[in-house]
């Protein structure tokens, strides 16, 4: 494997049965991530973005198994997750670690705030002594811009953008190598998002960071990511550089994904064509045949609704799933 | 939910509601008159049962058949006043109320440790592992919650003979189930909350996520629920003991003086009053205390206890 | 439908528990034998005992035994009273239509007494009734029933001699047993009412019904009333098992000829096998009636039938 390789996640699948009646008999199964196939290269941000119920959370938690994947292979610095043991898995999760969407249920309400970022430290047994730990606890408190002295007060005295930053404390607190960022700042006022934003990228590159993450909202996403994946239904859709995907889209849900971004310069935003997608999407209990997206699509064809495309490289860095382009 | 504001960022916003929460404590109940009056009334019972031997003006387990059944405010030949009377072995009724208190608490106390403690433990890994563990448990709660628990006692103190120990252990083998349940529902409801899945991410083990942190988010209901049981248990003790299979006769208790007094309805009516009046204060006492504590901790248990 | 079968499923399970329970109180001590015989047994031989022993069948495996105690129980033999000269289940059936009819009245009194009060509190909240109707309920709460009965019998009994102070036979017989059984479902259920009424008198719905003009006592009556007292019907099977439990020192207070006192006065002659039948015959009314409150509401609630 390329030594750039940080992640490695191969034809990943999580289904998830639906249960019925008294026995409690698997009655059908909710293909939230079907089959998804991605590199994460070391010191990139790869964007994951898509509607809600797409998959794109939960392929972020099988990653780091915290789901136990129904098939495929996440290959983490080189050794295959899926294959260790819970109890392996458990260390290992010093070198990748979360932030999580929900900056209010993400942090344990009955804890103090230097609790919650030394636990991971006593954990894995990364601090030799309580002096060390209260140390350590200070120096990542600092990094992430907060205030030492309120080491002991309980989450719920703090603010939203403040609460995201304890979270942030806790993910960097085992100094990992790669972390999750669940919709980090989709809870948060638009006028703190742009601050978290920026403490993210600073941390990446202080600390030389790997970072998946996952948004709805493509924005945000061009702005921190190298690269960026676009699933739709628990599939990828396309996945380029980020410059790339942004300025020339081959996949017709990415073009009607952007086409929702307002631009920020009313004559442009006058001139903008929004490609309108018709309906919600389709349950992915039983997802439609063919390709996913047919049934919303709006240059779909026949053949689109019969055989599912490939995905595969249409241009130099550049995936796409979809038989007309 | 505490509010966003960008210009305070860097300050933590200390909502009027919560920042009152932690050191509240005492000013809170201070406020309540009612709560106030019962935690004195409970802590003067408190006080009784751990000073008996020296608060209490007799021997409670004197038998002196010259002086049975005299009214309160009798004084005998020795110069002893017995201020509640005697009882129809000529035992002192203050002392044995005093010592009485003893009993209650400690049956009371004891047998919450116990039903606590298993109703704690079943209750979370119920919740938290579900499946198997969950169905038998749920099914034990069908079985136990369809005796009356009383009732359930009462026969099984008949076949073991009476003794505290065995009371205790009882009462705190049949009063499990309700801790069980709603510590089980309150899992059930923080085990999908995104702090559990924080803490696995964080690589901390199951017993850790259950016992440090999810165990920590349950404690509201079950010290209500503790109150409210030390009342119930107090009472069950005291009915257990008043038709003859709770403590043994010889042991000061508020159920064996009303046992022993109803006897001597209409010979000696003093009897029952002072053991009467000391249970139903000290449950009525906790009962509220219960009450004012659930609202203070968290006023939503409200629907659920 | 399922929810049906499923509740049935669920009352088998504990029909089952219920007889293991009952089934297992012989061996608690760890000799079925020296539980029945009980002081007998220092009169006795051990060759007698012996005898005995296997004449019970107390000497095959726990759970041939608990095979033939099923086997008989369902036919209605829970062995014999030595001490009434009667088989136990006759003793206990006897006796229980005396239980049934108090507890009817203590089930009744508790609804007629409690919820008007607790309306009454609801409406006029922290007025001098509502703090007198609340200190009462507290009280209530907290005295227990055998001092509550022991004051009844002191006061109308011994002193006015207006009511008999025990036996049964006539309405003035019921009254005092049955306040006193009814005494803490009076006031739990006074405190269910009014902090119901309460809750709901803030809801939207009632705000709305208010400002559209309805007058006062239809939004009380008609809306508040009929919502709040859904905590009080959700809790009838609750009720019915303190009922039942209570009977048992209620009725030895009053010498009332049901099942508790049949029950108290069975332990005090170390007649087993009546104890055990008694108690069996308490749970499975108990179940019984757990079930059918829960078949109603099914039909009733279609949110019951379909999960929730």
């Amino acid at each position: 494997m390329n030594e750039n390789v940080l992640v490695r996640v191969k034809d990943l699948k999580m289904h998830f049965p639906i249960r019925a009646g008294i026995l409690k008999r698997t009655v059908g199964v909710v293909r939230a991530v079907d089959g998804v196939s991605f590199d994460i290269l070391r010191g990139e941000t790869l964007g994951l973005v898509g509607e809600s119920g797409c998959g794109k959370t939960t392929t972020g938690r099988a990653i780091l198994r915290l789901y136990e994947p129904t098939s495929g292979e996440v290959n983490f610095r080189g050794n295959d997750l899926a294959s260790e043991s819970a109890e392996e898995v458990r260390r290992t999760r010093r070198h990748m670690q979360m932030i999580f969407q929900d900056p209010y249920a993400s942090l344990n309400p009955q804890m103090r705030v230097g609790e919650i970022i030394a636990r991971p430290l006593r954990v894995h047994k990364l601090a030799s002594n309580a002096r060390e730990e209260k140390e350590m606890v200070a120096d990542i408190m600092q990094k992430v811009g907060l205030n030492v002295n309120f080491r002991d007060r309980f989450p719920h005295e703090f603010s939203g953008g403040q609460r995201q930053r304890i979270g942030i404390a806790r993910a960097l607190a085992t100094s990992p190598d790669f972390i999750v960022c669940d919709e980090p700042i989709s809870a948060l006022d638009v006028s703190i998002q742009a601050q978290i934003i920026n403490l993210l990228e600073q941390l990446r590159e202080d600390l030389g960071l790997t970072y998946l993450f996952i948004a709805h909202d493509l924005s945000m996403v061009r702005y921190l990511s190298t690269r960026v994946g676009v699933m739709y239904l628990g599939k990828m859709m396309e996945m380029s550089s980020a410059d790339e995907l942004y300025d020339s889209p081959l996949h017709p849900y990415t073009k009607a994904l952007l086409s929702a971004i307002p631009i920020p310069d009313p004559p442009l935003e006058r001139r903008r064509q929004r490609t309108l997608l018709a309906g919600d999407p389709p349950s992915p209990a039983n997802p439609p045949a063919g390709c996913r997206f047919s049934t919303r699509c709006p240059i779909a064809v026949e053949h689109c609704r019969k055989v599912e495309p490939e995905f595969r490289l249409a241009t130099e860095g550049h995936w796409v799933a979809c038989h007309l382009v | 939910m505490t509010q966003i504001d960008p210009t305070s960022e860097s300050q933590p916003v200390v909502t009027a509601a919560s920042g009152l929460k932690r050191n509240s404590f005492w000013p809170r109940l201070w406020r309540s008159k009612v709560a106030t009056i019962s935690a004195i009334i409970f802590l003067v019972v408190v006080i009784a049962a751990i000073t008996a031997p020296w608060l209490s003006p007799a021997d409670p387990s004197a038998i002196k058949i010259i002086q049975r059944l005299k009214p309160p405010g009798f004084t005998n030949s020795a110069g002893t006043t017995f201020w509640l009377g005697t009882d129809a072995l000529g035992r002192d009724v203050l002392s044995r109320v005093i010592f009485g208190a003893r009993v209650s608490l400690i049956v009371g106390l004891s047998a919450v440790v116990i039903s606590g403690t298993i109703g704690v433990l079943v209750g979370l890994l119920s919740g938290f592992f579900g499946g198997l563990v969950d169905d038998i448990f749920m099914r034990i709660c069908d079985i136990q919650l369809s005796f009356p628990t009383i009732l359930l006692a009462l026969t099984i103190m008949a076949v073991l003979g009476s003794g505290l120990d065995k009371l205790i252990l009882v009462l705190g083998l049949t009063g499990w189930v309700q801790y069980g349940r709603i510590v089980r529902s309150q899992v059930l409801a923080l085990k999908n909350d995104e702090f559990v899945l924080a803490a696995r991410a964080t690589g901390e083990q199951r017993w850790q996520i259950i016992f440090q942190h999810i165990l920590p988010n349950v404690w509201s209901p079950v010290i209500v629920i503790a109150s409210f049981t030390v009342a119930s248990n107090i009472v069950a003790e005291a009915s257990l003991s008043f038709l003859g299979v709770g403590v043994p006769p010889s042991v000061p208790s508020w159920g064996t003086m009303l046992a022993d007094g109803r006897q001597y309805i209409g010979v000696a009516d003093w009897l029952t009053a002072p053991a009467g009046v000391a249970i139903s204060l000290t449950v009525l006492s906790i009962n509220i205390l219960g009450d004012w504590l659930r609202d203070y901790l968290d006023p939503r248990l409200k629907n659920l206890l | 439908m399922r929810y049906i079968i499923r509740r049935l499923l669920q009352s088998l399970i504990v029909v089952f528990g219920v007889s293991i329970v009952a089934f297992g109180m012989l061996f608690m001590t760890g000799d079925p034998t020296e539980v029945i015989l009980g002081d007998a047994t220092d009169r006795m031989t051990v060759s007698q005992i012996e005898e005995f022993r296997v004449k019970m069948g107390f000497d095959r495996p726990w759970y041939v035994q608990y095979a033939s105690f099923v086997g008989n129980a369902v036919q209605g033999d829970f062995g014999y009273s030595f001490i009434r000269h009667q088989p136990a289940f006759e003793v206990i059936t006897d006796k229980l239509p005396a239980t049934i009819k108090l507890a009817s009245v203590a089930f009744i009194l508790s609804l007629v007494i409690s919820i008007p009060l607790g309306v009454m509190s609801a409406i006029r909240p922290h007025r001098p009734l509502d703090n007198i109707a609340t200190v009462v309920a507290l009280a209530g709460q907290s005295i227990p029933s055998f001092w509550l009965g022991i004051l009844l019998i002191m006061f109308f009994g011994v002193y006015l001699k207006w009511l008999p102070i025990s036996g049964s036979g006539s309405w003035q017989h019921y009254v005092m047993p049955g306040i006193t059984l009814a005494a803490f479902p009076i006031a739990r259920n006074m405190r269910l009412t009014r902090s119901s009424m309460l809750d709901f008198m803030q809801k939207d719905f009632v705000r709305t019904a208010r400002a559209k003009g309805i007058s006062e006592n239809r939004v009380v009556y008609a809306h508040v009333l009929r919502n709040s007292l859904m905590p009080i019907v959700t809790s009838i099977g609750l009720e019915l098992g303190f009922l039942l439990g209570g009977s048992v020192i209620t009725e030895t207070i009053f010498g009332w000829p049901g099942v508790g006192r049949e029950i108290v006065a069975a332990i005090g002659s170390k007649d087993f096998y009546v104890v055990q039948a008694g108690v069996i015959m308490l749970a499975l009314i108990f179940a019984g009636v757990n079930l059918l409150i829960d078949l109603t509401y099914s039909l009733i609630d279609p949110r019951i039938r379909f999960g929730a």
